[in-house]
């Protein structure tokens, strides 16, 4: 798989890469791969997520925060998370 | 007569077969007969949405045949035949049907076994098939309102174990899943006949719930007479059955149309037919020219709904210590997912006619 260059810390990355494995029970998901709408995993699925990253990384996720374009791979989820943990 | 209590308890009733529900001992060789009497009674605690399975030390085989042979099996859910203990029979039926024991009726004609029972579940009530009958005659089981969903209770389990079987042997993605279930979501105005259940809906939904407010009987009847006020329910159904009535919406109308509660039962957790429910009221909505606002109480258990309403599109508009208000920005429309057929039937568009539209 080709690692591509994002603003997304790769340890940050790598932490929901197999965070999305595990709930879609898939190793192989690229980063870009459209998971959500991409009928990958289910929208409760995003409930999990948000858990998931307020636990894991001890910041809150805000309704500003849940739209799909953050939620729909692992390339935006760890996005959103460096966002708010620099913030 | 006795009066009746405020309110018949009993959600399940469980019945021996050997001189219980039928005359005579299967394992004796006895020629069987089920009394009339018993027929009967099956037939009418199954329409008023009293479950009912069976315990008997039988062999499972020659029994369920029995029960086919009669043309009785169809009404027993799970039913217990074997040698064990029946209290162990009784507690695989309580944790199958997820019901507490104090909803459960044991009809045995053994003293022994009711003895059994009642030792190992005291919150049972066991019974001889006399007492059952006396105490259906004097009033004190059957319900005194029964809603169409209950009226189907026992359809909706057979159909939900039928859906649990696919969905274990299902191998593939979520969404081939959903598709898999063929599921229909039809979104009417409510009727005096959907009161009962649709209060009983909003005390009972916590977790798909926008904001927990609830209504008894009499305001729902209220709301839908009032001009003022949209009362709306949702039906699911899927190649398997139905699932009853699973959704409400309560929403004040205007030139906005104010989503004050939307609720789905946790039957249909996972169905993601959320999005489906709202898209209908806001394009119910956008037929009398009114933008859709909702409001969201936030609990520790409700943020899926939440995350319903952001990913069909509403922005949240305003918000205060306890309540977040969310408006749907003129330019969206809620996308109907691929999976499900929205039904929508708009009792107040002219001329009255159900708007049939296939997934786009």
């Amino acid at each position: 798989m080709t690692v591509r260059n994002t603003p997304a810390n790769d340890e940050i990355t790598s932490v929901v890469r197999e965070f999305i494995a595990r709930l879609s029970g898939r190793p192989d998901i690229e980063d870009d791969r459209p998971l959500i709408s991409g009928g990958v995993l289910d929208s409760l699925a995003a409930v999990q997520m948000v858990d998931f990253v307020e636990r894991t990384f001890q910041v809150e996720v805000g309704h500003e925060d849940l739209e799909l374009s953050n939620f729909d791979s692992v390339q935006g989820l760890a996005d959103l998370i460096t966002r708010r943990v620099a913030a | 007569m006795t009066p009746a209590p405020a309110e018949n308890t009993v959600k399940c009733v469980v019945w021996d077969l050997d001189d219980t529900l039928w005359d005579g001992t299967l394992l004796e060789g006895d020629e069987l007969r089920v009394p009339e009497a018993n027929r009967t009674l099956v037939r009418v605690l199954d329409e008023h949405g009293i479950l009912q399975s069976v315990a008997s030390r039988n062999e499972p085989g020659p029994a369920g045949e029995q029960l086919r042979g009669f043309g009785l099996d169809r009404y027993f859910l799970h039913p217990q035949l074997g040698w064990s203990a029946k209290s162990v029979a009784l507690r695989t039926l309580l944790e199958v049907l997820n019901i507490g024991a104090d909803s459960v009726l044991f009809v045995d004609d053994s003293e022994f076994e009711r003895a059994e029972v009642a030792a190992a579940l005291p919150e049972v009530r066991c019974v001889t098939r006399e007492e059952l009958h006396e105490l259906v005659a004097g009033g004190r089981v059957l319900p005194r309102r029964v809603t169409a969903d209950a009226a189907r209770r026992r359809e909706m389990y057979q159909a939900e174990d039928r859906r649990r079987g696919h969905q274990e042997a299902f191998q593939g993605p979520p969404e081939e899943f959903l598709s898999s279930l063929e599921m229909t979501l039809r979104v009417r105005d409510a009727t005096e006949d959907d009161l009962d259940r649709a209060a009983e809906l909003t005390r009972r939904t916590h977790q798909l719930n926008t904001t927990g407010i609830t209504y008894d009987r009499d305001e729902l009847a209220e709301l839908v007479q009032d001009p003022g006020h949209r009362v709306m329910v949702a039906e699911l159904d899927d190649r398997f059955g139905t699932y009853g009535t699973i959704g409400l919406a309560v929403l004040s109308t205007g030139p906005e149309w104010t989503i004050r509660l939307l609720l789905m039962s946790c039957r249909v957790m996972g169905r993601n037919v959320g999005t489906a429910l709202i898209a209908a009221l806001a394009r119910t909505a956008a037929a009398h020219g009114a933008r859709t606002v909702a409001h969201f109480r936030p609990t520790d258990r409700n943020r899926q709904m939440l995350v319903t309403y952001r990913f069909a599109g509403f922005a949240v508009t305003s918000r205060s210590e306890d309540r977040i208000v969310l408006t749907l920005p003129d330019d969206r429309v809620p996308v109907v997912p691929g999976y499900v057929r929205l039904v929508t039937e708009d009792a107040a568009a002219a001329p009255s006619r159900p708007t049939q539209e296939v997934t786009r």
